[in-house]
This record gives structure tokens, C-alpha cells and sequence, in this order.
């Protein structure tokens, strides 16, 4: 009675450990195949989401974003619901075995996108950061033509005064950005505690000649007085300037 | 130029020791070709940061650290006896394509400087100058590798260099097409009709679409991240082949490592990659001490280093979140030391995706801005961030084929890099001060230019899946639930 026993245990051990062996496989299989629709739907769902949460908003986003897409709406209302339709029916035959449907739906789309892209070509390429064959590459080049005020005014504005005092020594006090006389106008700039920046000494400067005159935004100017190795750096309210230390 | 073509020349050789010494010449002579300036960059970039952290202010030095490791693996590569004819033709062709790349771009595009361009030239030049301090603000607001790009112009006496990080960007976006069509098929003459199809995809919409080809010409990291991305991401799958594990290692810990440089979310995007690496690839505990040393030292010093100057330029570098994405980074391979834990890293991905859609979603309910942002980021994609007809075409492709399409080996880990980097930028815009805005100047929708290629790819993968015998893999075949096998 006993043996019989413990054989049918046995038994029913074995048949446990299968089954979940089994359920293992089962796991192995549904995460490793199903996973990713698992997750393509969950990314549905948090598009969806967005829809929703959007669809509510007292703000009418949702009505501004439609605003935003209007001159495209031909092909984002025509076009990519077609393409999603093509690519669904082509994936789904091909899974009933019909295999090169697939392929023949992608290269159909892709063929229609790149003529799409190419009629889109004036909308979507015509705007002032246009990428030109025969635009400049000298770094004053790009600044002079830049739709940035920055670019245009001080930094171009700086980017002349290297020839001056490029490799020189510019004194600034802890309150100046030296940025701008490092990068662009190559200068060796010394940070001294002991120098004050606000305290232009005019009196020296008035024996001195304006060697460069430039813009800098928020009109400003930016002034370099006389010649020498070594330059001091001051700034006022609509003035920098840098003076050579004689 | 021609000063511009000489660095770029010092960073092929950079990168010629390592690739010698890790057999890629003798395995895939082409793709050694394409990927010597590449891994040269990722080791100027790893030893400048090395240096910069050890408080040395010379890009001198860290350019010199890179001949060093060059010469050194060449050295060793030579006593294997492992140094031929063949490593020679392939240096000599590498400069040439640079070459022949870097005066073709030129020739075709103008530089297209914005506001953060200059802002990444004034950073550079910050380095081995007397006003560099860890303490910059703008070190924090603009990712190393193409700052540092702008400090090595310094060393060859040109004033900013826009075409250098554009080609290797593009180098390796070609090197992580030629690693797919290689996997894809053992047949040379497929994976080189593959290679070439997913060549001329990418630039047929390249011409067409202003998002694409301004890359080239803009100063920026864009095109780096998405050539590395793309090229890490290949490394992965490419790594899963047993035989190539021990050689393709230490090439894929560079190249996976080096994304955490390229932009300031970049800890996140190699966060991904390295769940995908360690989710595919069973690795020994040591040579998960090598991937770790390789991946993660150079660049968790930079951060760690940012982090105690207590640099914050940006909603995403501060000291709290450095250390935060340099924990996330490293958890994966925590989490594969331990065998306890190995089951889990199967898993990874599909958690790794499931909790970004939950914060996503969470955001979505209790952020205004996380609405603005999503929104104005699809506005972009699909009409006024100029991307023309490229997410037209390759959105409704990639989402039928992710969920309706042909099961491809590794899809999860597709989903990952794709879905994963994705879900990234949408997060990154609903945690920011400011929401996204509308224009293809956008941060968000400039950020979508490092998935693009992994989308063409994975629509060709795809699409090949369709011709083969069976796009299953034994062991996920469908358990067989017949009677004898319950018996």
C-alpha cells in the first residue's frame, strides 16, 4: 500500500515538474514572441493616452497641433493612413504565407514617400538656415550671414579683433565673461582679482586711436584703443572696451 | 582643409591599433575601412576626458595618449604576428575615403552654425586655455565629444571644424550597415546588395529631406549619435555571434561607452544600449569587468568630476542626475554579475520599456508640460520640424512592422534601441523647463535624427526576414502542447 503509494506521488511529482517545465516554456515563448506586440501595444496606448488627455485640454492644444499639421494635410491625412492601410494588409498576407507581399508594400511606400518628399521639396527646404552649395566657410563668413543677432553683432564683432590682439594678453576682472575674447578673438585672457573693470581709465585712452569699432547686441559697441602685447578689458553700460597697456 | 584632413588623419591612426589588434581587418576589411576614424575619435574623446579629470589642461596630451594606445596595440598586434599587408591597404583606404568624404561634403554643403554651434566652438576652445574650469556652466550645457573636437582644432591652428564630426558620424552609421548586412546573411553578395539598398534608401530621403542632409553641415552631434548609436547597437547584435565575442568586446564597449560623450542624454541612450548588449550576450564575469572598465570609467569619471565641480548647465546635467544616470547605466551589469539575478537581465528590455511607457504616462496625467511637449514633438515629426516625407513613410513602416510585421531575431532589443530612444526624447521634453517648441530647431526634434537610421534598418531587416527560410530561431519555436508530450 505504502509503495503504491509513493509511485503515485512519484508519479504526480513527475508530472508537476512537466507541467511546469512546460509553463516555463509557455513564459519563455510568450515573452520572447508575444513581448513585442506586447509593447507595440502598450506604446499604442500611451499614444492614445495623449489623444485623450489632449482631446480634454482647456487649452485646445489638440486644435493647435491640427493648425500646425493644416499645410500638410494632404499627406498626413491622406498618406499615411493609406501607407498604414497598404503596410497592414501586406504584413498581415504575408503571415498567411503569401511572403512577398511584405516587401512589395514597403518598396511600394517607400517609392511613394520619396516622390512625396521630392513634391514637399520647396514647402519643407525654403526657410533662412538653408543648407547652399556656394555659402560661407570662414567662420566671420557664417557669422556675417546668420540670422542671429548674436552671431551677426558680437561674436563677428569679435571675430575681427583677432587679427589685433589675437595671442595677446587681455586683463578681465571676475565679472567678465572671458568666453568670447578666448574663443573668437584668440586672445590669452588673464583673470585678475585686483583689476576693475568698470573703472575705464579715459584719461589714458584720450592720447590713444581707435584702432576697431564694432556692434555688440543690444546696441552696444565694442572699441579697441591703441596697439601694444598686453590689453585691459573694461565694460560700461553701452561700451566695452579693451586698451592697450602702455 | 588640408589642416583639417591632417587630424583627421592623427585620428585614423588613433583608431588603427585597436581595430588591428581586434581582428576586424582580417574578418571584414571593409568595415575596418569605415570604422577606423570612428573608434580613433571614441579614443581621442576617452583620453582628452581622462586627462581634462587628472586636471592636465593640454588637448596635446590626450591627443598623444591616443598615439600611445594606438602604438602600443599595434605593438601587440605585431607580436601575435597578426600584422600584414592587408592592415596596411586598409589604413591607406581609410584616409582615402575620409578623404574622398570629408571634399565631397564640403563641396555640397555649407556650414550651418546656430546659437548652440557657436556655443560648442566657444566650450572647445575653452579647453587648454587659461579660463577652462570643470565649475563652466557651458561644460555642462554641451556634450564632450564634439567640443573636444573644437579643442583639437586648436592643435592644428584652424579656427572650427563642422565636416570632421559630420563624416565620422556618417562612417559609422555606414560601418553599423555593413555589421547588420553581414549578419543578415553569410552570402557576401546578399549582405552587400542588403548594405547597398539600406545605403541608398538613406540617401535618396537624405536629398529630399532638409532634417537629413543639413546634418552634414551642421555643427552640432547629431549626426555623431546617430552614427554611434547606430554603430553600438550593431556591435551588440554582432556581438551575439559566439565566435566574435571575445574580438568585437572591447569594439563594442568603446563605441557603447563613447555615446555617454556624444550628447548630455547620452548616459540614458547608453543606458539602453547596454541593457540591449548585456540582454543579448551571455558574459563571463570577466569579461564584464573588461566592458565595464572600458565603457564606463572614462566617461563616469568625466561625469562624476562635472558632478563635484557641482557643474549644472542644463535640465539633464546636474550633480543629482549625473550620479542618478550613472547608476541606471551601471545596474544592467550589476544585475548580470550576479547569477541570482540573470534571469531578470532576459527581461530587461521588455522592463526596461514597459517603465518608461508607465512615466510616460504618468507625466501625461499630472504634467501640462508633458502634453505641450508630446504634442509640439509630433507637429515636428510630421510637419514643421522639416523631416519632409521620412516619418511619413518609415512611421506607419515601422510601427506595422514592430507589431505586424515579419519576428525578426532580437526584436525586443529593437524595440529597445528604437522604442526605448523614442520614449527617451518624449520624456526628456515633459521633464524640461520649457517645453519643446515648434521648428526643426527643436532639441526634441533634432533628437530624432539619432533613431532615424535604426529605423531604416530595422525596416530592411524586416523586409529581408521575409526572404529567408524562417525568420524563427529554434528555441522560440511554439511549445508543442500535444497529449504525448503532457503524458
Amino acid at each position: 500500500m505504502q509503495n503504491k503509494l509513493t509511485g503515485l506521488l512519484l508519479t504526480l511529482s513527475k508530472f508537476k515538474r512537466k507541467d511546469t517545465q512546460l509553463q516555463n516554456k509557455w513564459f519563455r515563448y510568450v515573452t520572447r514572441k508575444k513581448s513585442s506586440l506586447f509593447l507595440t501595444i502598450l506604446l499604442g496606448l500611451s499614444l492614445a493616452l495623449l489623444i485623450i488627455v489632449a482631446w480634454n485640454d482647456d487649452v485646445s492644444r489638440l486644435n493647435e497641433f491640427k493648425e500646425r499639421i493644416a499645410p500638410y494635410k494632404r499627406e498626413i491625412y491622406y498618406f499615411i493612413p493609406t501607407g498604414f492601410a497598404l503596410i497592414t494588409v501586406g504584413a498581415y498576407l504575408t503571415k498567411q504565407g503569401k511572403k512577398l507581399l511584405f516587401p512589395i508594400a514597403t518598396v511600394i511606400i517607400l517609392i511613394s514617400g520619396i516622390s512625396l518628399g521630392a513634391s514637399t521639396f520647396s514647402k519643407q527646404n525654403d526657410h533662412k538656415w538653408g543648407v547652399e552649395i556656394d555659402g560661407p566657410s570662414d567662420l566671420p563668413g557664417i557669422a556675417e550671414i546668420s540670422p542671429q543677432v548674436s552671431a551677426r553683432e558680437t561674436w563677428l564683432t569679435y571675430m575681427r579683433l583677432e587679427p589685433y590682439i589675437g595671442g595677446k594678453i587681455i586683463v578681465i576682472d571676475e565679472r567678465i565673461n572671458p568666453s568670447y575674447l578666448n574663443a573668437f578673438a584668440r586672445a590669452n585672457v588673464r583673470v585678475d582679482s585686483g583689476h576693475d573693470s568698470t573703472f575705464v581709465p579715459f584719461s589714458q585712452m584720450s592720447a590713444m586711436e581707435i584702432v576697431f569699432e564694432g556692434p555688440i547686441y543690444k546696441n552696444r559697441k565694442l572699441l579697441l584703443f591703441g596697439e601694444g602685447e598686453n590689453y585691459s578689458f573694461y565694460s560700461t553700460a553701452d561700451r566695452d572696451y579693451v586698451v592697450a597697456n602702455k | 582643409m588640408i589642416r583639417e584632413l591632417l587630424f583627421s588623419y592623427l585620428l585614423i591612426f588613433g583608431g588603427f591599433g585597436t581595430v588591428s589588434r581586434s581582428k576586424v581587418i582580417q574578418q571584414s576589411p571593409l568595415l575596418a575601412m569605415v570604422i577606423l576614424l570612428p573608434i580613433g575619435v571614441v579614443l581621442f574623446t576617452f583620453s582628452c576626458a581622462l586627462v581634462y579629470v587628472f586636471g592636465i589642461n593640454y588637448p596635446l596630451i590626450g591627443l598623444s595618449l591616443m598615439i600611445i594606445i594606438s602604438l602600443y596595440e599595434l605593438y601587440k598586434t605585431k607580436q601575435d604576428n597578426d600584422l600584414s599587408r592587408i592592415n596596411q591597404i586598409t589604413l591607406l583606404s581609410s584616409l582615402g575615403i575620409t578623404t574622398a568624404l570629408l571634399l565631397l561634403i564640403r563641396i555640397l554643403v555649407s556650414p550651418v552654425l546656430t546659437f548652440d554651434s557657436y556655443k560648442i566652438i566657444i566650450s572647445g576652445k575653452s579647453f587648454g586655455s587659461s579660463i577652462f574650469s570643470f565649475e563652466s556652466p557651458e561644460l555642462a550645457s554641451f556634450p564632450f565629444m564634439v567640443t573636444n573636437f573644437q579643442a583639437g582644432t586648436e592643435l592644428f591652428n584652424f579656427s572650427y571644424t563642422v565636416y570632421l564630426p559630420a563624416v565620422t558620424g556618417f562612417l559609422s552609421m555606414i560601418g553599423a550597415i555593413i555589421i547588420i548586412s553581414n549578419l543578415i546573411s553569410p552570402s557576401r553578395k546578399h549582405s552587400l546588395i542588403f548594405g547597398a539598398i539600406v545605403l541608398m534608401t538613406i540617401l535618396a530621403f537624405g536629398s529630399f529631406t532638409y532634417m537629413l542632409r543639413m546634418q552634414f553641415g551642421y555643427l552640432n552631434s547629431h549626426l555623431l549619435m546617430a552614427g554611434y548609436y547606430s554603430l553600438g547597437f550593431a556591435t551588440c547584435l554582432r556581438g551575439n555571434d559566439k565566435s566574435e565575442k571575445s574580438r568585437f568586446l572591447h569594439l563594442s564597449a568603446l563605441l557603447i561607452g563613447s555615446i555617454a560623450f556624444i550628447r548630455l542624454e547620452g548616459l540614458l541612450l547608453m543606458t539602453l544600449l547596454i541593457i540591449s548588449f548585456v540582454s543579448m550576450n551571455n558574459i563571463s564575469r570577466k569579461n564584464l569587468v573588461k566592458f565595464c572598465a572600458i565603457a564606463l570609467v572614462a566617461p563616469g569619471l568625466w561625469y562624476l568630476r562635472l558632478a563635484i565641480a557641482g557643474a549644472s548647465g542644463s535640465t539633464i546635467i546636474s550633480p543629482r542626475n549625473t550620479i542618478l544616470m550613472l547608476l541606471m547605466a551601471i545596474t544592467p551589469l550589476i544585475l548580470s554579475w550576479w547569477r541570482q539575478s540573470l534571469k531578470v537581465v532576459d527581461y530587461l528590455p521588455n522592463l526596461t520599456i514597459i517603465g518608461l511607457v508607465c512615466i510616460f504616462c504618468l507625466l501625461l496625467l499630472t504634467r501640462e508640460q508633458a502634453i505641450e511637449s508630446s504634442l509640439i514633438f509630433l507637429a515636428n515629426t510630421v510637419g514643421t520640424g522639416y523631416w519632409g516625407a521620412f516619418w511619413w513613410t518609415f512611421g506607419p513602416l515601422t510601427i506595422v512592422g514592430l507589431s505586424l510585421g515579419p519576428r525578426i531575431k532580437h526584436e525586443i532589443v529593437w524595440l529597445t534601441a528604437l522604442g526605448g530612444g523614442l520614449l527617451l526624447i518624449l520624456l526628456l521634453g515633459a521633464i524640461r523647463t520649457d517645453p519643446y517648441r515648434i521648428g526643426w530647431g527643436d532639441s526634441g526634434n533634432r533628437m530624432l535624427v539619432h533613431i532615424a537610421p535604426l529605423a531604416v534598418l530595422y525596416i530592411a531587416v524586416k523586409v529581408h526576414a521575409c526572404f529567408g527560410k524562417s525568420d524563427d530561431i529554434a528555441d522560440e519555436q511554439m511549445p508543442n502542447l500535444t497529449c504525448e508530450e503532457t503524458k
